[in-house]
C-alpha cells in the first residue's frame, strides 16, 4: 500500500506578500444562541505553516467557532478573516478555498465514495479526472479503496470518516479546519490522517485542528489554543512539549472537575 | 414493559416538541379536531350520508396505520436519516441489556397509543357536529374512535409483519405477489367488502366478524415479532458509478439534480414512489368524486374536478424529494441554498409532473370529458402542481413532514391549500359535465397561470428564506 507521500499539498500557499499577514484570524468573535453564549469574544490567529491545536471539553465553543470562521453561521459581534476573506461577508468564497472536516456529518446515503467525490469535483469545480485520481490515492493510503463503489448508507463509521477526510483535502486546500479527525479510526489510519495533516501544513498551509484530545493536540500541533466557555483561556507553543505538559496547562486553564459547559 | 412505554412516550413527545417547538407541537391535537368537525359540519351541510363520511374516515386512518407500521422497517436507521442525529431508546438494544425484539414491540404499542391520542381521538370528537343534528348518539363518538382505532393497528400490524418476513430473506416479489394474489382473490370472491366491514366495528362493534378482527390484530402483531429477525442485516450495496454520466445528460452543473435523483432511484421503492402516490391520490380522488356526486346530484367537469385534486401529488413528491438531506449537510460546502432548492425544484419537474399528467390522463380516459374541459384541467394541474409545490418549499424548506406536527405551519399550509382548491371545485361542480361557458373558460385561464407564477415565486423565495433560517 503506498505510503500516500506522492499526494503533493498544495505547495503555492507561501506566506503572504507582507509575511505578517495570518491564514485564519479571529478578533472578538461571538455567537449566541437563546440564552447560551456560545462563543464570547474568541480571539486567535493561525499562521500559514502551522497546525493550532484548538483544545476544550465537550460543548466548549470548538465546533461553534469553525462553523463562524468558515462562513457557516454569522457573529452576533466580532469579525474574522480566513485567507484574506471575510467569512461573513463572502462565506461560499471562504468555503472555495478551504477544507473542513465537520464533526457528525456522514456522506450522502445513496452515494457511492467515488460518486460523491465526483459530486464533491463539480460542487468545487474542480477537474473530473484529476479529482478521481486524487480520490483512489487516498483511498489506497487511508484503505478504502475496496469500497469506493459501496452505498455510503452501507459503510461502517470508521469508513464513513475516511471518506469525510479525503473530501475536505481533495481540492489541496490552502487551509483546512478539521473538527475531531481521528474519530472512529484504526490506529494505522490514525497514523495516516495524522501523517496527512503535518505534510499539509509543512507544505505551507494552515490548519485549525479542534480536538477533546490532550495527545493527540500534543502530538500533532505546533501550537495550542485552550477554550471553554466560549472562551479562548490561553494558548501556548508546543515546542516538543509532551501531552503531560500540555495537560498541565489545561487543568490549569480548565479545572480539574469535569466541567458543566453551557452547550 | 410500563416503565418502558412510558419512557418511549415521552421521548416520542420531546422529540416533537424539540423538531418543532413545545408550543407549535401542543396544540396540533385542537386543530385535527377544529378540521375534522369543520369538514364534518361542511359535509353535512352539503347532505353527505354519515355512513359515506364514517367510510371516508376510516379509509384514510387505514392508510396512516399502514405507513406508521414502518417504524419496524426503519429500525433506528431511517428515522436518524430522516430526523437527523438523533439518538432513539428504540437503537438502546445494541448497549443494554434490553431485547430488539422487545424494544420493537413496546415502540409500535407506543406508536399505536400515541396516535390513539393525538390523532385518532380528535378526529373522532370531529364527528362531534353529528351528535348535535340527531345523526349521532354521543356513544357513536366512543365507537368511533374504538373502530378507527382497531383499522389503524390492523394497518399497522399488516405493514409490520410484511416487514417481519422480509427480515427472513424472503423476497419482496414473493411478498408482492402474495399482497397482489390476496387482493385479486378478495376481488374474485366478491370477499372485499365483507372482510373491510368487519375491520370497520363502528356498524356493529359486537359482531363476531370484528370480535375476531379485534382478537386477531394483536395476534397478528404478537406472531409478526416472533417471525421478525432482530439479527437481520442487510448485505453492503454496491453500485457502478453513474454519478458522472447522469449528470453529464441533465442540465447540472454543481451535480446537485443527480445527488437529488440518485438519492430517490436508489432508496426502498425507488422512482416508483411519486408514481404510486400519484395512483394513490387518484383512487382517492375517484372515491370522492363518487361521493360528491352522489351528494351534490351532478357529476362535475371532469379536467377541473381531477386537475385541482391531483395536484396535490406535489407536496407528496416534493416529500421524496427532500428525504435524505437537510440544509446544514450542504453548509461546508461552497453552494448556495438557493442552489439547492433550484436542483429540487427541477427534480420535481422531471419526476413530479409526468406522474401526476399520467394519473389525470388516466383519470379522463375513466371519465369522459369535452377536449376544452381537459385542456383547461390539465392547465389547472400544471398551476397547481407549481402552486402547491412552491408553497410546501415556502412553508417547510426541506423538511415538508415537519408539517406533521407543526400546528401553525399546519394551519398555514392547510389554508394555502384550500384557498385554490375549495373555489376549483366548486366551479367544477357548477360548471357540470356540459359545455363549459366562456366566462369559466376565460376566469380559470386567467386565474392558474397566476397560482403557478405565485408557486414559481415562493419556490425562488425559499432559497433566500432557508438561507437566513440556518
Amino acid at each position: 500500500m503506498p505510503d500516500g507521500s506522492h499526494l503533493a499539498p498544495n505547495v503555492n500557499a507561501a506566506p503572504s506578500e507582507s509575511g505578517c499577514m495570518a491564514a485564519i484570524e479571529a478578533s472578538g468573535l461571538t455567537k449566541t444562541y437563546g440564552d447560551v453564549r456560545a462563543v464570547d469574544g474568541l480571539s486567535l490567529s493561525v499562521e500559514r505553516g502551522e497546525l493550532f491545536g484548538f483544545l476544550g471539553p465537550n460543548g466548549a465553543g470548538k465546533t461553534t467557532t469553525i462553523e463562524l470562521l468558515t462562513g457557516q453561521t454569522r457573529p452576533d459581534d466580532g469579525r474574522a478573516e480566513v485567507l484574506g476573506a471575510d467569512p461573513a461577508a463572502d462565506p461560499l468564497g471562504v468555503r472555495e478555498r478551504v477544507g473542513i472536516l465537520p464533526e457528525r456529518h456522514a456522506p450522502p446515503s445513496y452515494l457511492t465514495p467515488r460518486e460523491f467525490f465526483e459530486f464533491v469535483a463539480r460542487v468545487r469545480d474542480l477537474d473530473d479526472d484529476a479529482v478521481a485520481e486524487r480520490a483512489a490515492e487516498w483511498a489506497e493510503r487511508l484503505g478504502f479503496a475496496s469500497k469506493l463503489d459501496t452505498l455510503a448508507a452501507d459503510l461502517s463509521r470508521g469508513q464513513q470518516q475516511k471518506v469525510m477526510v479525503t473530501q475536505s483535502f481533495l481540492h489541496d486546500p490552502e487551509a483546512v479546519f478539521i473538527d475531531e479527525p481521528l474519530a472512529n479510526l484504526d490506529p494505522l489510519v490514525q497514523e495516516r490522517v495524522k501523517r496527512a495533516l503535518a505534510e499539509h501544513t509543512e507544505a505551507g498551509n494552515a490548519a485549525l485542528l479542534s480536538t477533546h484530545n490532550i495527545e493527540v493536540a500534543a502530538e500533532l500541533c505546533d501550537r495550542v489554543g485552550i477554550v471553554t466557555d466560549g472562551e479562548m483561556v490561553t494558548t501556548r507553543q508546543m515546542d516538543g512539549a509532551g501531552a503531560e505538559s500540555l495537560m498541565d496547562t489545561f487543568l490549569e486553564a480548565v479545572g480539574e472537575d469535569a466541567r458543566d459547559t453551557p452547550r | 414493559m410500563r416503565a418502558l412505554l412510558s419512557w418511549l412516550a415521552r421521548e416520542e413527545f420531546r422529540l416533537h416538541a424539540d423538531l418543532f417547538g413545545s408550543r407549535r407541537f401542543a396544540p396540533f391535537p385542537l386543530l385535527v379536531a377544529a378540521l375534522a368537525a369543520s369538514a364534518v359540519w361542511a359535509l353535512d351541510a352539503a347532505g353527505t350520508a354519515p355512513g359515506e363520511m364514517v367510510t371516508g374516515v376510516h379509509l384514510l386512518v387505514f392508510g396512516f396505520g399502514l405507513y406508521t407500521g414502518t417504524a419496524g422497517l426503519v429500525g433506528a436507521d431511517l428515522i436518524e436519516r430522516v430526523l437527523g442525529e438523533r439518538a432513539l431508546l428504540l437503537s438502546a438494544s445494541a448497549y443494554l441489556p434490553v431485547s430488539k425484539r422487545r424494544l420493537l414491540g413496546a415502540f409500535l404499542l407506543k406508536d399505536a397509543a400515541y396516535y390513539a391520542v393525538l390523532f385518532l381521538l380528535p378526529l373522532g370528537v370531529g364527528f362531534a357536529p353529528l351528535v348535535f343534528t340527531g345523526a349521532f348518539a354521543p356513544l357513536d363518538l366512543l365507537i368511533l374512535w374504538f373502530s378507527l382505532l382497531l383499522l389503524f393497528a390492523a394497518g399497522m400490524a399488516i405493514t409490520f409483519a410484511f416487514i417481519a418476513v422480509r427480515t427472513r430473506a424472503v423476497p419482496r416479489s414473493a411478498l408482492a405477489a402474495v399482497a397482489v394474489g390476496a387482493l385479486a382473490a378478495g376481488w374474485w370472491t366478491e370477499m372485499l367488502a365483507p372482510v373491510w366491514d368487519a375491520f370497520v366495528a363502528f356498524d356493529d362493534p359486537l359482531a363476531p366478524a370484528s370480535l375476531a378482527v379485534l382478537l386477531g390484530v394483536p395476534l397478528l402483531g404478537i406472531a409478526s415479532l416472533a417471525v421478525y429477525d432482530p439479527t437481520h442485516r442487510r448485505a453492503a450495496r454496491t453500485r457502478t458509478a453513474a454519478f458522472g454520466r447522469w449528470r453529464r445528460r441533465l442540465p447540472d452543473e454543481q451535480g446537485l439534480l443527480t445527488r437529488t435523483l440518485l438519492d430517490l432511484g436508489r432508496s426502498s421503492g425507488g422512482f416508483a414512489k411519486p408514481v404510486v402516490s400519484a395512483a394513490l391520490l387518484l383512487l382517492l380522488t375517484v372515491f370522492l368524486e363518487s361521493v360528491a356526486a352522489s351528494v351534490v346530484g351532478v357529476a362535475p367537469a371532469p379536467g377541473l374536478f381531477y386537475g385541482s385534486v391531483l395536484g396535490l401529488s406535489a407536496f407528496t413528491t416534493y416529500s421524496w424529494l427532500t428525504q435524505f438531506d437537510d440544509i446544514a449537510e450542504y453548509r461546508p460546502f461552497p453552494i448556495t441554498v438557493a442552489a439547492v432548492f433550484r436542483a429540487k425544484r427541477v427534480a420535481f419537474l422531471l419526476v413530479g409532473i409526468p406522474p401526476a399528467v399520467l394519473a389525470y390522463a388516466v383519470a379522463l380516459a375513466y371519465a369522459s370529458t369535452t377536449p376544452l374541459d381537459a385542456l383547461l384541467g390539465l392547465l389547472v394541474l400544471l398551476s397547481l402542481s407549481a402552486y402547491f409545490f412552491g408553497l410546501t418549499v415556502y412553508l417547510a424548506g426541506l423538511d415538508p413532514n415537519a408539517f406533521l406536527f407543526d400546528t401553525v405551519r399546519f394551519a398555514a399550509f392547510t389554508v394555502g391549500v384550500a384557498v385554490p382548491v375549495v373555489p376549483a371545485l366548486l366551479v367544477g361542480f357548477a360548471a357540470g359535465e356540459g359545455d363549459l361557458p366562456l366566462w369559466l373558460v376565460a376566469a380559470v385561464a386567467v386565474c392558474a397561470p397566476v397560482l403557478g407564477l405565485l408557486g414559481v415565486a415562493l419556490a425562488r423565495r425559499a432559497g433566500e428564506k432557508w438561507a437566513d433560517a440556518v
